[in-house]
Formats: structure tokens, C-alpha cells, sequence
């Protein structure tokens, strides 16, 4: 690829030593708005970062970059590609989450960063975070990995193929050449719907809409949606699409298969050059697509290697989503982690 | 000085610049003096996450487990000393633990409290209750200690396990020697070191 660009955001400022730096990697549909600080919007992780939360701008240097392949700024399929000067559709190249790594370090390299604090992020940020570390332990004092793994599983792709499948089956794809006509919106609700549902948990679908009806005291005995769930789901995956391409849908869910730090030898060789980084792995009960059994894998390897580890797994109901949305334990245990790093 | 005066002993008998596994960790009390003043590397393991969030704030490495799973993940002789203090009441199966402590650690130390103290012998004989019983509307469950550990029951089981006792200490309310000579009867606390037979 000839250029590309990152968009970031950064909150809070560098101290004098420049040793205060958090980098947080965003998921499939994140952007670098991590942070509501005085916009309009809300930010992705507004329960985490702010003052008086873990990753309070006014004692850190918070950085947050759009991945490559998105469609939040930084260069993606929906982007205008200069060679041809049409987006560059299924043009744009296959990126892995080392190449959105790599990225985000010329970024880092270019804000005059020369060490991160802490790097963090959940689920696909949680990939980019490992990924970081293992690419640049020397310049990374510590990492905060939460409901997230060392690779995708069986079960992670398959999910993400679906979600796929979804997408191509929309007659408006046409290949991912779209941004002249009418966006396979149908498709993209869909595969947003199938995601959506990996990112609950059943506890929490059932006590949040149970067999509750929508519109009618009974059933209809129709082929249209009835029940509380199907409704929300529809509202979840329709609001989706106004937000989010489906070309960067297709890019990044191939990242995370693709993504397997054992590629390059077994989890406890590829841990051994950690040996200076500090380890928070955390993983949620009830986070059946990233369960605690990867976390744990992650925590046996570190322990193997004598790496300065510590691990919890949070109680909650939320399923995957429990890493956004508000809780008091997750918030507690990440300040307590935080305020002991030194630089 | 540690508030509890088994880890206050305990702090005594680990040497400096050891590796330290602390099972049941709690606050990380014990491990944030041995850090701090013996320059030791410890690790905690903590199942209550209210007591994890005090040792993440000193510091202190924590994992949360449940020790009834026993020590799966730890690798023979990696650490120097394995600390389980007061613990050992609350563990389902106390042997299986104690020798998984004996395969991961060089030296193990358990301390517990005996119930044989004289003290509780002569509430029970004159109320027909243990001390946590005499408070009313709390959960007599509370805590769930499902064993009663006794020193001559600590020492018989190590006796019928061949697991080779090599120190002990007793506590009682003040340091008297006597309490090392009938510690059934006087020691409130028992602090034993264990090293495997390898």
C-alpha cells in the first residue's frame, strides 16, 4: 500500500518524563473515540477512561488509534484508494492485527513516544495489546489484557464466517463494490445480529427480555418479529449499519481469525522475552466467546516464564459485552493494578 | 510487624531474596513485608476478589483460584517456600493440597488454628459451643471451615503421609516455652514447615 492513514485521539498529556503513556486498542467496531471528554458523542469505553476511572487523562497520556481496515479515519476498504480513485473495496489488501500493530507504533513513533506505560484493550484490542507486547517488550512496562485470547478459536471463527456469509449474500454487496449504489444493509444487520448475540450471555438475554412479546398480548402466528428479543436484536443491528461499512466488517473478522500468537512456537517460548513486563489478564464468568479458559492458558504460559502476573475472573452476567459496560469490580482492580506501575 | 502474629513468625522463617507462593493470600500482608523488607518475589493466589482488589493496591502479584483445584498450573519446585496460613480449615481435601504444595515448593509452611486450645476445651465443656457459635444472628456456615485442625492431628496425618515435618512453632496469647511443650493443650496458633521427602 502506497500511504495509509491513522486517525487518533489522544487525551490527558505526556508527563515531563514522558512516562505516562496508555495505549488502548479498540475492537471489531471501535473507533479512537474512546473517550467522550467535551464532544457530543460518548466515547466506546467512557466506564474506563475519564476522571476519577482507571484511565484518567489527568494523570496519564491516553492514546487510542482506528485500526486499519476501518471506517473510523484511519485508511480501509471505504476509502478512497489514489491509484484508481474509486474506494478501494475488496482492492485493499488483507491485513493481519500485526499489520494494525505495526500501524499504530509508527503513530507511537511519531507522537515521540518512546515508552507505554501500559497497553490494554478487550477482545480484538485485547489481540493488538498481546501482540504489542510480544513485538515491543522493551519499550512496554506492562499490559492489561481483558476478555480476550491468544488466538481465535474453532468457535470465534466459525461465528465470524457466518457473519460473513451474511454479508455476501446480500445482493447490494456486488463484491464489495458498493459505495456507488445501495450498501448491503440487510447483510450487515444480519451478520451485526449474529454478532451481537456472541457478545451476550443466555442469563442475561433471559432476565433482559425472557419470552416477553412486543407488540401483541399473544402470539400472531406470522413470519414477522414478535418477541422482545427479536425486536431488540432488529433495533441492535439496523442502527449498526448506519454506523458501519461492510467491507471493514468482512477486513477485520478475517484479522481476528487469522490471529494466533502460537504460530511462531508455543505460548511459553513466545512469553520468554516478556521476562520485564508486568501481566493483568482478565476474563468475565459468564464471556462465552473469549472464555476464561484462554485466559488462562495466557496465565499459565507467563507463570512458566517467572513473569510478574496477575489474574482475575470478574463475576458478572454481561456475557463478552461485561468488558463495556459498567462494573465496579473491573474498574477497582484495573486502578489498584495501574497506580503500582512505576516507569 | 504484620497485625497477625503467625505471619509475623512466618516472615521470620522465610529467607531473603526467596521466591514465595502464598496461598490464601488474603490482603497480600504477609507477601508485602517480604517484599519489601527480604527482598523476596512472591505471588499471591486469592479466591476473594475484595481482598485481591488490597493486593493489587500494594503491588502484590495475584492470581485468583480456588485451591481445592489443587495447584495444577505450577511447575515442580518453583518456588522456595509455599505459604498456606490459615487456610488449611477451609480446604475439602487437605492432603491432596498439602502434597501438591510439597511438588511445587522446596519448603512449605502451614499454620492453623487448633482447636485443642485449652480455651476453647473449656468453653465448649461449660457452653457446649465453639467461640463463633456464641454470637447469635450471624450464619453459623459463615466462612465455611470444614476442617477441625488439631496439632496431634496435624502431626498424625503427616505421620500417616511420611511428609516430613522439619520445624514448628506454636502460639499462644503470650510467649511462653511451655507452649512448645504441650501444644495440643497451650498453642492457639501452630505454624508447621514441611519439606517432601525428596
Amino acid at each position: 500500500m502506497p500511504g495509509f492513514k491513522i486517525a487518533y485521539e489522544t487525551y490527558g498529556n505526556l508527563n515531563a518524563s514522558k512516562s505516562n503513556a496508555i495505549l488502548i486498542f479498540h475492537a471489531l467496531s471501535g473507533s479512537s473515540h474512546v473517550y467522550k471528554d467535551n464532544s457530543e458523542i460518548g466515547g466506546w469505553w467512557d466506564e474506563m477512561v475519564g476522571v476519577g476511572k482507571p484511565f484518567d487523562p489527568s494523570k496519564y497520556f491516553i492514546i487510542c488509534a482506528n485500526i486499519l481496515g476501518s471506517c473510523y479515519g484511519s485508511t480501509g476498504p471505504s476509502s478512497l484508494n489514489i491509484k484508481t480513485n474509486k474506494p478501494y473495496g475488496l482492492l485493499f489488501p488483507i491485513i493481519t492485527v500485526h499489520d494494525m500493530v505495526k500501524s499504530i507504533k509508527l503513530l507511537i513513533d511519531s507522537l515521540g513516544v518512546k515508552r507505554i506505560l501500559s497497553v490494554t484493550g478487550g477482545s480484538l484490542g485485547g489481540f493488538q495489546a498481546l501482540d504489542w507486547a510480544v513485538s515491543y517488550p522493551d519499550i512496554t512496562l506492562s499490559i492489561i489484557q481483558i476478555a480476550t485470547a491468544s488466538y481465535a478459536t474453532t468457535f470465534n471463527i466459525a461465528f465470524n464466517e457466518v457473519q460473513r456469509q451474511a454479508i455476501y449474500s446480500d445482493p447490494n454487496w456486488n463484491n464489495g463494490n458498493y459505495y456507488n449504489g445501495k450498501t448491503p444493509n440487510v447483510g450487515l444487520r444480519l451478520a451485526r445480529e449474529i454478532g451481537h448475540i456472541t457478545y451476550l450471555s443466555e442469563k442475561s438475554m433471559e432476565e433482559k427480555f425472557g419470552r416477553d412479546l412486543r407488540y401483541n398480548p399473544d402470539y400472531v402466528f406470522q413470519f414477522k418479529e414478535e418477541f422482545e428479543v427479536e425486536s431488540y436484536l432488529q433495533y441492535k443491528g439496523m442502527s449498526f449499519t448506519k454506523r458501519f461499512d461492510a467491507n471493514s466488517y468482512l477486513y477485520i473478522t478475517k484479522a481476528i481469525d487469522y490471529f494466533d500468537l502460537r504460530k511462531k512456537g508455543n505460548l511459553t517460548t513466545i512469553f520468554n522475552p516478556l521476562k520485564k513486563v508486568k501481566f493483568f489478564v482478565i476474563s468475565f464468568s459468564s464471556d462465552w466467546l473469549y472464555p476464561t479458559s484462554q485466559s488462562k492458558e495466557i496465565v499459565y504460559a507467563l507463570k512458566s516464564n517467572g513473569i510478574e502476573t496477575s489474574f482475575v475472573e470478574i463475576s458478572t452476567n454481561y456475557g463478552h459485552d461485561s468488558f463495556l459496560v459498567e462494573c465496579k469490580d473491573l474498574r477497582e482492580v484495573v486502578s489498584n493494578f495501574l497506580a503500582n506501575l512505576k516507569a | 510487624m504484620i497485625e497477625r502474629k503467625d505471619l509475623n513468625i512466618i516472615f521470620d522463617i522465610i529467607k531473603p531474596n526467596s521466591k514465595v507462593l502464598d496461598l490464601g493470600c488474603g490482603d497480600g500482608s504477609l507477601l508485602k513485608e517480604l517484599i519489601k523488607n527480604k527482598n523476596v518475589t512472591g505471588l499471591g493466589i486469592e479466591i476473594s476478589i475484595e481482598k485481591i482488589k488490597a493486593c493489587l493496591k500494594d503491588g502484590i502479584s495475584v492470581i485468583q483460584e480456588d485451591l481445592n483445584e489443587g495447584l495444577k498450573d505450577f511447575q515442580e519446585n518453583s518456588f522456595d517456600y509455599v505459604v498456606l496460613s490459615q487456610t488449611l480449615e477451609y480446604i475439602a481435601n487437605p492432603v491432596y493440597l498439602i502434597q501438591e504444595m510439597l511438588r511445587v515448593g522446596k519448603n512449605c509452611v502451614i499454620s492453623f488454628e487448633n482447636l485443642a486450645y485449652w480455651k476453647n476445651r473449656i468453653l465448649f465443656l461449660f457452653r457446649g459451643t465453639l467461640k463463633s457459635e456464641r454470637i447469635k444472628n450471624i450464619n453459623p456456615f459463615y466462612g465455611k471451615k470444614v476442617q477441625i485442625l488439631t496439632v496431634i492431628k496435624f502431626y498424625n496425618l503427616c505421620n500417616y503421609y511420611h511428609i516430613n515435618i522439619s520445624h514448628q512453632f506454636y502460639l499462644a496469647k503470650r510467649r511462653l516455652k511451655i507452649t512448645q511443650i504441650f501444644p495440643n493443650t497451650l498453642a492457639k496458633i501452630a505454624i508447621f514447615m514441611l519439606r517432601g521427602d525428596n
